[in-house]
């Protein structure tokens, strides 16, 4: 029964996750209108022939918001993810590897790194630099890194220590070929959960300070923007905080159901 | 004991000056001149002559570590001069939205900690029960949920429909348990998974055989025993959440119109209002050390054994 729930809830996951990234791809070619055209006729707010959904504040057709908005959320977010964790097992494979004084000055530095809340980091950098979208993916990608390093540090360390490793270098293999070609492989398991696990976090946090107002334009079509956008009207059409907001949980349910299906099959 | 506190105490204080050395130097690599922010923040049209004014008045012409020894020793008398945008001494704008802020951890630090340790030990206590299958739901849910969305749909619900509560709250302590619950309901995902499989690594331990074979009920073994060993790394956790809130309130702030710190900080970060931001940064993280200070403290005198293990001395 257990094991029923497990894949079920994998499934789910998968197929969510398969129409965000659909939506990602497809979705401006599909959406009815331009989400950035102004419809000052449209008297009808609710949903009509015209606009599924209906149409923004500012009489801006909500559906074709959504489908261009997915671009801007997941994208960000998943380019955000894999910079972070593209540093991260670097680090982690030459700190992990290598050892000796490298590897105590660079979990040292992954340490005081951690010492400041991800938040912290993100404000004082989002503070001195300017607040666009570039100092957003800087900030996030230098607030997370650390944690994921460790992560892919104390893998590495576990496979170094193994008799393969040991056989391998008794062969006279190079630290190249071991890192690529016995190390990788099996550390790559923990790369995919934490990836997947990421996702979600990432896309959270992303909309949150877009949300904020950091990040991007108020008038982009991305979810969190939208949700702050409609913020106002929250008597009138409670709808348009609804449908966005909405959009973010559910993608992030499927990256989180399938990160832990996947985390709980590496086990 | 003294020894290891000792090296605790050397350690964290080292963490705080790397702080103060990193939220000073973070304040100086800034693209924007303070001064020349500062005089067009109270004069339409700058000239070179004021900005020079205000830069040797400000102490901007200064080599740079005696600006760090001087803004060092303003801050440890708590003068961190005055706020570029609002133009208050920063320590009172602090002093009036840290309370607000603290409140609201407060009561969500409260419902955190029941919450997890009544479900994390049902869940460990009926393991696979259709209780811990609902409380996985739960879980799934509130790691995925957008705070600020979840928020709005309170709001909604409660003050717009039922009107039980203002829409914009003035910091009343009544009004603070909308915003504490959307805090809370994250953390409490987070932390009952930890204390769950905690519970049941430990479940399956020598002692609870031994208890079961004493004739104890099972919820007296629960509560007495296996909790008691699974306490400690949620300590740790517990604290690191407190620390996490004090900075992490900002968004659910802005969204229930909270007057406090978090609603402050991004105010003076859209505002570029650098002073303000590396208070911000030093007071985040003397909560952090502070915190984690304290859960060792709270590990050390619940259990005495973590003395002697020697991996607990770099495990900071």
């Amino acid at each position: 029964m257990i094991g029923k729930i497990k894949s079920f809830e994998a499934y789910m996951g998968g197929i969510i996750a398969v129409m965000a990234v659909l939506v990602m791809l497809f979705g401006p070619a599909v959406s009815p209108n331009d989400p950035m055209e102004i419809h000052f006729a449209s008297e009808a707010l609710g949903p009509s022939h015209e606009f599924p959904l209906g149409v923004d504040n500012l009489g801006r057709c909500e559906l074709s918001r959504i489908l261009h908005g997915a671009r801007y959320t997941i994208g960000v977010a998943v380019i955000a993810l894999t910079i972070t964790i593209f540093i991260a097992v670097l680090y982690g494979f030459v700190s992990g590897y290598f050892g000796g004084g490298v590897d105590l000055l660079m979990t040292g530095l992954c340490d005081i790194a951690m010492a400041f809340p991800p938040l912290v980091i993100i404000f004082s950098l989002i503070g001195i630099f300017d607040v666009c979208l570039g100092t957003l993916l800087f900030s996030v990608v230098i607030a997370s890194w650390p944690w994921n390093a460790k992560i892919i540090r104390s893998q590495v360390l576990i496979q170094k220590n193994r008799d393969y490793i040991m056989a391998a270098r008794i062969c006279g293999t190079s630290h190249l070929k071991i890192i690529t070609k016995h190390i990788f492989p099996n550390v790559l398991n923990t790369i995919i959960v934490m990836y997947f696990t990421g996702v979600s976090g990432m896309i959270l946090m992303i909309s949150g300070f877009s949300y904020l107002g950091i990040g991007f334009d108020h008038d982009l079509p991305e979810w969190g923007v939208m949700l702050c956008e409609a913020k106002a009207y929250i008597y009138t059409r409670p709808e348009l905080l609804l449908i966005p907001g909405a959009c973010i949980f559910l993608t992030s349910i499927a990256f989180n159901l399938i990160g832990e299906s996947l985390r709980d099959g590496s086990k | 004991m003294k020894k290891y506190l000792f090296g605790k105490v050397v350690i964290l204080s080292a963490v705080l000056i790397i702080v103060t050395v990193i939220s000073f130097i973070l304040t100086n690599i800034s693209s924007v001149d303070p001064a020349e922010a500062y005089v067009i923040a109270h004069s339409q049209i700058p000239t070179e002559e004021q900005i020079q004014e205000v830069r040797v008045e400000m102490g901007l012409n200064l080599p740079i570590h005696q600006q760090y020894f001087n803004w060092l020793r303003k801050a440890i008398n708590l003068d961190f001069g005055t706020s570029l945008r609002t133009g208050n001494e920063i320590v009172d704008d602090i002093k009036i939205t840290l309370m607000p802020t603290f409140i609201l951890v407060l009561i969500s630090m409260i419902l955190i900690i029941i919450a997890t340790i009544s479900l994390g030990m049902l869940c460990a206590q009926y393991p696979n029960s259709i209780f811990d299958h609902l409380v996985r739901v739960f879980n799934i849910l509130g790691m995925s949920v957008p705070t600020f969305w979840f928020g709005y749909l309170l709001l909604y619900v409660f003050a717009v429909k039922f009107r039980f509560i203002p829409v914009i709250s003035r910091g009343e302590i009544e009004s603070a348990f909308l915003p504490a619950l959307t805090l809370s309901v994250p953390l409490i995902a987070f932390n009952v998974r930890l204390l769950r499989s905690n519970l049941l690594d430990n479940v399956n331990e020598d002692y609870v055989l031994y208890a079961r074979a004493r004739g104890l009920a099972e919820w007296r073994i629960m509560t007495k025993h296996v909790l008691k060993n699974s306490l400690a790394p949620m300590i740790t956790i517990f604290a690191q959440t407190f620390a996490y809130l004090m900075a992490g309130t900002a968004i659910i702030e802005s969204v229930f119109s909270w007057p406090g710190m978090g609603a402050y900080i991004i105010k003076s970060i859209t505002a570029r209002d650098f002073p303000v931001i590396t208070v911000y940064v030093l007071i985040v993280a003397i909560v952090f050390v502070c915190s984690n200070l304290l859960a060792d403290l709270i590990n050390i005198w619940m259990n005495p054994k973590v003395l002697n293990c020697s991996g607990g001395q770099n495990d900071w």
